[in-house]
């Protein structure tokens, strides 16, 4: 029977690339949901002492083949080694980065097993029922998404692409199995034969092949400051580009310039600093996978294509910037930028307004997000200042780390409570959620992992809850012997009706995103990488409503799911009305009469 | 010397857009090109061929009927023959059923080099390449930039090729036979000639199916059947939206929403 999820290492020089780790960190996490164990594969010459590390990164076992044939990448020896280690032990699913290696050593290895490999995926999860793995990739240019599945042959086989999937944090006390084993290479033909290693200079490259482009324009000012953008593309691992402008200044080469004069690039990243954004320029640049636009002049046009926008002056935004990347990447994947407004004092949790909308992120991840006493009083800190404050119209929790939305209550703060101690906790518990259910503002969840326990009911407490594919959901109280005690017993089954609610919460069975949209607990399921975007969308749609007529319908919807039918009606009778007494109906309604966009933020 | 290429025809998806209303890809209208690393790889046959004596560029592509539009084409590029490869039967084929059938029609034309394209655009798998040779049971290499040939005196004859990776260049030695995967960008593929687009008018589209090829073939491996990865779904992306755009923010929260954004698309 196949199983564990085997995970091939790449190295170069002996250095165990970024991507492997990430994908142990997958697979850690897709063997929690097979209950199978994660076995790295560690090809190369003299790198037995790297193996270690993986086991710190969450691998349980590492197959080690040290060989003077496997110093350099070739794709026989590669593929016979990893082939016969495959045969051997059979595994589940085998995991391989979407590198120039990868993509060349998994497709030859498929062949060979005659079996299914899916190319450079985005996001992997195990079918709860049939445990087969849904592989998803994009298609078509990155214009398509879609989902793969590989039922009746094993190992199941994707390539993953580098930088999506994220590291587990290493624990040094980790301990694991290192097998260190023989491959018989001499059947291997001289037919290929490596004659030079040429490593790459760091060449000032094609601007049309940086995966991310830092773009100045006239609004850089001089050829001193286009050098602080050199600086941010270095520390990103970008090109330095700019508009016609800045060429024309003498600040850059010609073939940096972009646009329908220079070239067209599609990076995944285009910073474009104090440009304009001349539809020439745009034309060059559109179709890059994220737009962050700097300019001091909140009209340019630059605005309209951008992600994001910032108003403000780019040379004092780039020094700060590069400061906090630089950190960013010394701190690793744990790192949240610091707040800057004054709710510093709170430890567990990130409290931020932008634009009439908060963000309330639990900021505990290395417990994937656990509640504990003082994280509830915070949430309730903030609860506290939100139904006061009548700036914010939409309130978005959230959970920081990409593992876990809130991965339940700490469970070992509980250990020594007794009963009052119990009692207190539910108590403040349900008191902070009920009152984030009914706080004015409209509550949206945006679900990034884990929300078991008091992690769903944390959820459930929002108004609406956007997942992302990677979310998992369920009340394992069982499990520990409790029940739900912040909420979960009740609110599950006005949310998904009693049945469900108690096959979840006498099984503590954790369920995927796509079974949780399927019963109605969540009311969408996206990309990892969209939630942020999608849930941001969701807001600003609702806040280009008439925002008290969201507020009152909130009001009516929570009300009357605690009374009975004709109550609730009364409820809604009593709302409607008062709808009346407020300018933003009449701005509505007088609007719709005379065929124009409403204009309700005047009121 | 006899070079294979292997070639698809595939929507420009640089064309491709979204309708905004269903959400769902507008393949209408959308123009059919020769993918681009399969023009290199054709470009790179042709190169060869003016420098190998007694040598022939024959080109072979897997689709359906209206793939013989982008066959005419290599033809007044120059090259000297051309097959298609369709059937009802290889319908459905994921990767690894059509590099077995296009194996089997690979050994059935005869080669001593196979040239193949990275990756095609439409699917951007850059599996087919490798698998095929594996059937074959041949050497490949896979992301090659340059091309040489080298008639080598004691070594015998080879290929030296330029295989890039991220970090680094291997050149590489490798014989007879064996099967590249090019990249596109390096030399620009020639443009029609005149003659040529006449010549290729007195040229035949030759076409295999499966009865052609069953001597190589094993019908479990082929078509849907044959084939073990399987779509369950597909979906377009959410819609790129408005953006947001933020005012008189500090320089400090600027900083604060920009990290946010670079930590969201996995930047940093």
């Amino acid at each position: 029977m196949s199983k564990d999820i085997f995970v091939f290492i790449e190295q170069r020089d002996g250095n165990i690339q970024n991507v492997s780790y990430e994908l142990i960190g997958e697979a850690s996490s897709l063997a929690e949901d097979l209950n199978q164990k994660v076995i790295g594969v560690l090809l190369g010459s003299g790198i037995e002492d790297k193996a270690e590390a993986l086991i710190e990164y969450g691998a349980d076992e590492v197959i080690v083949v040290d060989n003077k044939i496997l110093k350099e990448y070739m794709t026989e020896p590669y593929a016979k080694a990893l082939t016969d280690i495959v045969l051997d032990r059979d595994p589940e699913i085998l995991l391989i980065g979407a590198t120039t290696i990868g993509r060349d050593l998994g497709p030859r290895i498929s062949a060979r097993l005659r079996t299914g490999l899916t190319a450079d995926c985005t996001s992997l999860f195990i079918d709860p029922e049939t445990k087969d793995l849904h592989m998803t990739r994009p298609a078509f240019g990155g214009n398509l998404m879609a989902v793969i599945q590989c039922r009746n042959h094993r190992p199941q086989m994707a390539t993953i692409r580098p930088g999506v999937m994220q590291p587990i944090e290493r624990d040094e006390k980790r301990q694991g199995i290192i097998n260190v084993v023989e491959i018989d290479f001499s059947a291997i033909s001289d037919s290929v034969e490596i004659l030079e290693v040429i490593k790459k200079e760091k060449k000032s490259s094609d601007i049309t092949k940086a995966k991310y482009v830092v773009s100045g324009g006239r609004g850089v000012g001089s050829k001193e400051n286009f050098d602080k953008l050199k600086e941010l593309s270095d520390v990103i691992g970008g090109e330095v580009a700019g508009s016609r402008a800045a060429v024309e200044a003498g600040w850059l080469e010609t073939e940096k310039q972009v646009g329908q004069t220079g070239k067209t690039v599609r990076p995944d990243l285009y910073i474009a600093c104090g440009i304009s954004g001349a539809i020439q320029h745009v034309a060059g640049m559109e179709n890059s996978g994220m737009i962050i636009g700097i300019n001091k002049n909140d009209t340019a046009p630059i605005f309209d294509v951008a992600d994001l926008g910032i108003v403000g002056d780019v040379n004092a935004i780039l020094p700060p910037l590069i400061t906090a990347i630089k950190k960013a990447k010394e701190e690793g994947m744990d790192y949240v930028a610091p707040s800057s407004n004054k709710y510093m004092g709170m430890e567990n949790i990130l409290y931020n307004v932008n634009n009439g909308i908060a963000y309330l992120t639990i900021n505990r991840p290395k417990s994937l997000n656990a509640l504990n006493r003082k994280t509830l009083l915070e949430i309730g800190a903030v609860v506290d200042l939100l139904e006061k404050d009548e700036t914010v119209q939409v309130l978005i929790v959230r959970g920081a780390g990409g593992r876990a939305f809130v991965a339940g209550a700490d469970i070992s703060l509980m250990l020594d409570m007794d009963e009052a101690a119990g009692e207190e906790i539910s108590t403040l518990a349900q008191s902070v959620f009920s009152r984030l259910k009914n706080l004015p503002q409209v509550v949206i969840g945006a679900i990034n992992g884990y929300a078991l326990g008091g992690g769903n009911e944390l959820a459930m407490a929002c108004d609406i809850r956007v997942a992302s594919s990677r979310a998992k959901f369920g009340q394992p109280e069982v499990k520990l012997g409790l029940i739900p005690g912040f909420g979960g017993t009740q609110r599950l089954q006005r949310l998904v009706g009693q049945g469900y609610s108690k096959e979840l919460i006498f099984t503590g069975d954790m369920i995927s995103a796509e079974e949780a949209y399927r019963i109605g607990l969540v009311s969408k399921v996206v990309a990892p990488e969209a939630l942020n975007r999608v849930v941001n969308d969701l807001a600003m749609k609702i806040m280009s409503n008439g925002i008290q007529a969201v507020k009152m319908a909130k009001k009516a919807i929570n009300e009357g799911g605690c009374v009975d039918l004709e109550n609730g009606m009364a409820v809604e009778n009593r709302e409607w009305t008062s709808c009346f007494t407020n300018d933003e109906s009449k701005e509505g309604m007088s609007a719709f009469v005379e065929k124009r966009k409403p204009r309700f933020r005047d009121f | 010397m006899k070079i294979l290429v292997c070639m698809k025809q595939v929507p420009d998806t640089s064309e491709v857009t979204l309708d905004p209303i269903t959400n769902t890809l507008i393949r209408k209208g959308v123009r059919s090109i020769i993918n681009p690393d399969d023009k290199a790889g054709i470009e790179a046959a042709l190169s060869l061929r003016d420098e190998i004596q007694n040598s022939e560029v024959i080109v072979v592509s897997m689709g359906p009927p209206q793939a013989e539009i982008a066959l005419m084409e290599t033809l007044a590029m120059g090259c000297d023959e051309a097959y298609l490869i369709s059937d009802r039967k290889f319908g459905g084929s994921d990767t690894l059923a059509t590099s077995t059938i296009l194996a089997a029609a690979l050994k059935k034309i005869g080669f001593d080099l196979i040239i193949t394209g990275r990756q095609a655009i439409d699917g951007d798998t850059a599996q087919v390449g490798p698998q095929i040779a594996e059937h074959l049971g041949i050497p490949h290499v896979s992301y090659v930039e340059e091309f040489f040939y080298s008639d080598g005196g004691d070594e015998g004859k080879a290929m030296i090729v330029m295989r890039q990776f991220e970090d680094r260049y291997h050149k590489i030695r490798v014989k007879f036979p064996c099967l590249l995967t090019a990249i596109s960008g390096y030399k620009e593929p020639r443009y029609l000639t005149v003659s040529g687009v006449f010549d290729a008018d007195n040229k035949e589209i030759k076409h295999f199916g499966y009865e052609e090829l069953k001597e190589h073939l094993d019908e479990s491996c082929i078509g849907l059947k044959g084939s073990p990865t399987k779509v369950v779904k597909s979906y377009t992306k959410e819609q790129k939206s408005q953006g947001t755009v933020l005012k008189g923010l500090t320089n400090n929260e600027a900083v604060e929403a920009i990290m946010a954004r670079l930590k969201e698309g996995h930047i940093i």
